[in-house]
């Protein structure tokens, strides 16, 4: 609905007689005052999301962050991870277990499947592949030790895991990763 | 197949984004608009490229940006509606002389702000010499002088 008018003077007095009311103009103008409103308010409400967004990011919602950083625990053992991940991001697996005897862990394989292994310290004596577990041995004195996992996440979406020490229970967790 | 989803996603992030921040956002580019244009890029480059360097790649990107892009402005052509949500509408900020204090402010736009593009594209020196100032889609600020004879309607 183009507000094209002709030139004429009729036009030019109507025109300034209702200034505050922009109606028609003397120019070929497509304004849509209705359409303009609902831009600002989507805009201000586009604000308020933008910022949301921002802070959920700072808190860790998106990953890294106290949202994020979390740990699940069972006797002797212990697994820090992040609860939000994202592509291609490596971050810290942590698992804590108390040594005794062979110093064994137990990832599930589909678990780490997921994942591109970037870096283990300390590095393990021995990798074994069981039936849906990678038993990773490592040199432990007696005590609690961790193990440390940079892990690569190579898919997104929900990805749970399971870890378990050679004769216990497993503990399981899951993990979202982002796009 | 990837590279393809990447740059859709990055595409329509982007336009949803600056959308949302209003066309006043980097209109009239100062220098650190134009440092802050060049991070967002880099920003954005990580994400639809992660760490591909193959010109494979950079060629499916490419091709992809251009083919939305050119989609756009046909279904903008296509659906008027498409291209106001897209582009906006333009709005008359100043009439005869006179600034609309209501739209100004919703549109983030100051005084000052009409009377440099009065300056710098049609020599004004004052806001009564303005008949027209309008705020473009573009985020432009375009002057329409009164004339100097009485009849300063027409243009």
């Amino acid at each position: 609905m183009a507000r094209s008018l002709p030139v004429q003077p009729a036009v030019a007095r109507r025109q300034t007689a209702q200034r505050d009311r922009p109606v028609a103009r003397n120019l070929q103008i497509e304004e849509d005052p209705g359409f303009q409103t609902r831009e600002w308010q989507v805009q201000r409400a586009g604000w308020a999301i933008l910022g949301l967004l921002a802070a959920l990011a700072a808190l860790g919602v998106f990953g890294t962050g106290v949202f994020s950083r979390t740990s699940v625990q069972a006797d002797g053992l212990k697994v820090e991870y992040e609860r939000f991940g994202r592509l291609r991001r490596p971050d810290a697996f942590r698992i804590s277990f108390n040594a005794q005897g062979p110093g064994q862990v137990l990832i599930s394989r589909e678990y780490l499947d997921h994942f591109t292994i970037e870096d283990i310290s300390p590095r393990p004596d021995r990798v074994e592949a069981t039936a849906g577990w990678l038993a990773y041995s490592f040199p432990v004195r007696d005590g609690m030790a961790t193990v440390t996992f940079h892990l690569q996440p190579e898919a997104f979406g929900r990805i749970s895991g399971a870890v378990r020490l050679a004769d216990g229970e497993s503990i399981t967790f899951e993990q979202f990763i982002y796009p | 197949m990837d590279a393809v989803l990447r740059a859709i996603a990055a595409y329509l992030f982007l336009l949803v984004v600056f959308r949302i921040a209003g066309e006043r956002t980097l209109a009239g580019i100062t220098t650190f608009d134009f440092v802050l244009l060049l991070i967002i890029a880099e920003a954005t480059q990580q994400g639809i490229a992660s760490n591909d360097y193959s010109m494979t790649t950079a060629g499916i990107l490419v091709v992809t940006l251009v083919g939305i892009n050119i989609l756009l402005s046909w279904l903008k052509q296509k659906f008027p509606t498409m291209d106001k949500v897209v582009e906006g509408v333009p709005m008359v900020i100043v009439e005869d002389g006179k600034p609309i204090e209501q739209a100004m402010t919703r549109a983030r736009v100051d005084e000052s702000d009409i009377l440099a593009a009065a300056r710098e594209r049609q020599g004004l020196q004052r806001m009564d010499q303005v008949m027209y100032a309008v705020l473009e889609r573009t985020g432009e600020i375009s002057i329409i002088p009164k004339r100097r004879s009485g009849s300063d309607m027409q243009h």
